[in-house]
C-alpha cells in the first residue's frame, strides 16, 4: 500500500484513501460538449504515438535562414521528450499540404491565402474526432500572411516562432487552454505562466519550454507505461453543493511547481502527474481575463460558478513520488 | 489569435447584424468540413443585406465524426445572435472567428461572447479585446453608447 499523504497543519476534514478513486480527469484537457449533453475529451490513442506530421516546404516565409525548421523540430521535441509521458510527434517530411482537409495526413500548412484575411488567427488546429473523442487526424493552419514570425528571442519585429509552435502543438495533442498564469505589472505574461495559458504571448515574449502545469497535463493525458507520479483529487463545494468550474491550484514554492485543474460538473477535480513535493492549495473562480469562454468545451455551460470567493487553504499536502491524496473536500463561499 | 478591440471589430466588419439562426447545416466539400448557419436578419447595424444570410464557419459534424476547429464560432438553431461579418466568396464569415459572434439574451440587450473553442488570444496593442468581458451590452457593441 502506498504511503498516505500527510497534511500540515491539520485543520480540514480530509479523507485519505490509498488509491485515487475519482474518475474525474485533471487539468484542462480539451473537451467537446455535444448538443445532446454528452461531453468527451479529445485525445490521441497512445498507440498512435509517435504521430507523423507533414509540413509546408520552407515553413514560414518570414524566415529564410532555416532557423524556422530548427525551431519547429525543437517544438516537437519539447512535447515528445517529457519524462513519464508517451506523447510524441515527429516531422515526417516537407510537402505541399492542406490543413483542414480530411485526407489521413496530419498537415501543418503555412498559408498565405488572402481568404483568411480578417480571421486574425496565429495558428489554429483542426481535429477530426470520432464519437468517443479520439483524434483520428489533426492539422494545423499557420497564418503566414497576417502574422510576422521571428526566431530571434526577444525580437520586437514579430512573434517568437518556436513559442507559437510549442503552444499550438499542445493543442494538437489535446490540451485546452490553461488558466494557470498571469501578468507582470507591465502587462507582459508572467514567466511562470503555463505554455498553455489562455492568453497568447506577444511580440518580445517567449515560452519555449514547458512549465510544470504543461508537463503535468501531458503526463496525465498520456502517462507512460510504468510512470509513477503523485496526484491530488477531491471535491470543491459551496454551501454543501458541488462547484463546477472552480480552478484548483497546487503550488510547491520550494520546487516552484504550479499546477492547476478545473472541477467537473460534480465538483470533483484531479491533478495528476505531480512530482514529489509539499503543496499549498488555492481555489479561485475563472475570472477575466481567463473567463470560462476562453477555456471552452464544457466550461462554457451556464452552471459554471464564477461568483465564489478566492480562497487559500491553510494546508500543506506532502506527497512522495507516486502518492495519491484523494478525497479532499474543500469548501468555498 | 489576435484579440480585437471593439473598434477593430466594428471597422473590419462589412456587415453588422442581429438575427436568429434558423438552420445549421454541415457541408463536406473538397475534403473540408464546414458549418453553414442560416440567419434570419432582424436588424442591420452596418452594411446592406437581404433578410437571410449564410454564415460559414470551419468545422462541423458529419455522421459520427466531428471536425473541431480551434477558434471557430459555434451556431445552434434558435440562437439569437449579433454578428460582425466580412464577405468571402459569396458567403459571410465572422471577423476574428469566434470574436465576431455574440449570443443575445432574451431581451436582446446583453450579448454574451462566444466560446473561444480553445483559441488563445493575443492582447491588442491598444486597449482590451472586446471578448475580454464575457458579457457586453448590445448598445456598446454596436457603438450606440451603453454602460459596457
Amino acid at each position: 500500500m502506498k504511503r498516505l499523504a500527510r497534511f500540515l497543519p491539520v485543520g480540514l476534514a480530509v479523507i485519505f484513501v490509498a488509491m485515487a478513486v475519482s474518475p474525474a480527469p485533471g487539468y484542462v484537457p480539451n473537451t467537446i460538449d455535444f448538443a445532446d449533453g454528452e461531453a468527451v475529451i479529445t485525445h490521441w490513442a497512445v498507440s498512435d504515438f509517435p504521430i507523423p506530421v507533414r509540413v509546408t516546404p520552407g515553413l514560414t516565409t518570414d524566415i529564410n535562414d532555416g532557423s524556422d525548421r530548427s525551431a519547429f523540430e525543437s517544438a516537437l521535441a519539447t512535447w515528445s521528450n517529457v519524462e513519464g509521458s508517451s506523447a510524441g510527434v515527429f516531422l515526417e517530411r516537407e510537402q505541399d499540404v492542406e490543413a483542414g482537409v480530411v485526407d489521413g495526413i496530419n498537415a501543418i500548412e503555412f498559408s498565405n491565402d488572402p481568404a483568411f484575411d480578417g480571421s486574425q488567427f496565429i495558428a489554429i488546429t483542426f481535429m477530426l474526432i470520432n464519437g468517443d473523442g479520439r483524434i483520428i487526424e489533426a492539422d494545423m493552419l499557420v497564418n503566414d500572411r497576417e502574422i510576422g514570425f521571428t526566431t530571434s528571442a526577444g525580437s520586437n519585429v514579430g512573434l517568437d516562432f518556436e513559442t507559437a509552435m510549442v503552444k499550438e502543438f499542445g493543442s494538437f495533442l489535446g490540451l485546452a487552454n490553461s488558466p494557470v498564469g498571469g501578468f507582470e505589472s507591465d502587462q507582459t505574461i508572467d514567466e511562470t505562466s503555463a505554455v498553455m495559458y489562455a492568453l497568447a504571448r506577444g511580440v518580445g515574449e517567449t515560452a519555449r519550454t514547458l512549465r510544470a502545469d504543461d508537463v503535468a497535463g501531458i503526463r496525465a493525458m498520456y502517462a507512460a507505461t510504468g510512470a509513477s507520479f503523485a496526484s491530488i483529487s477531491g471535491t470543491i463545494t459551496r454551501a454543501g453543493n458541488p462547484v463546477f468550474g472552480a480552478h484548483v491550484v497546487v503550488h510547491d514554492p520550494i520546487a516552484d511547481v504550479l499546477v492547476g485543474a478545473l472541477t467537473l460538473p460534480d465538483g470533483t477535480f484531479r491533478i495528476d502527474g505531480l512530482p514529489a513535493g509539499r503543496y499549498l492549495m488555492e481555489v479561485l473562480p475563472l475570472t477575466a481575463p481567463v473567463v470560462p469562454a476562453r477555456i471552452g468545451g464544457i466550461y462554457t455551460r451556464d452552471d459554471v460558478d464564477t461568483t465564489f470567493q478566492r480562497k487559500f487553504f491553510d494546508v500543506t499536502v506532502r506527497l512522495d513520488a507516486g502518492q495519491n491524496a484523494s478525497g479532499l473536500n474543500l469548501e468555498v463561499s | 489569435m489576435r484579440g480585437l478591440t471593439i473598434g477593430q471589430l466594428r471597422s473590419r466588419a462589412e456587415l453588422i447584424v442581429e438575427g436568429k439562426v434558423v438552420d445549421v447545416r454541415t457541408l463536406r466539400t473538397d475534403g473540408r468540413i464546414e458549418t453553414i448557419a442560416i440567419v434570419r436578419v432582424r436588424q442591420v447595424h452596418k452594411g446592406e443585406v437581404g433578410r437571410r444570410i449564410q454564415v460559414r464557419a470551419l468545422g462541423g459534424a458529419i455522421r459520427n465524426r466531428r471536425m473541431v476547429v480551434e477558434g471557430a464560432p459555434n451556431f445552434a438553431k434558435g440562437d439569437a445572435v449579433l454578428l460582425f461579418l466580412y464577405s468571402d466568396e459569396g458567403s459571410w464569415r465572422a471577423v476574428g472567428m469566434f470574436q465576431g459572434v455574440w449570443h443575445l439574451d432574451s431581451e436582446g440587450v446583453v450579448a454574451r461572447a462566444s466560446d473561444s473553442g480553445g483559441a488563445s488570444l493575443l492582447r491588442p496593442a491598444n486597449g482590451n479585446a472586446a471578448v475580454d468581458q464575457p458579457e457586453r451590452s448590445v448598445a456598446w457593441l454596436i457603438g450606440q453608447g451603453g454602460a459596457r
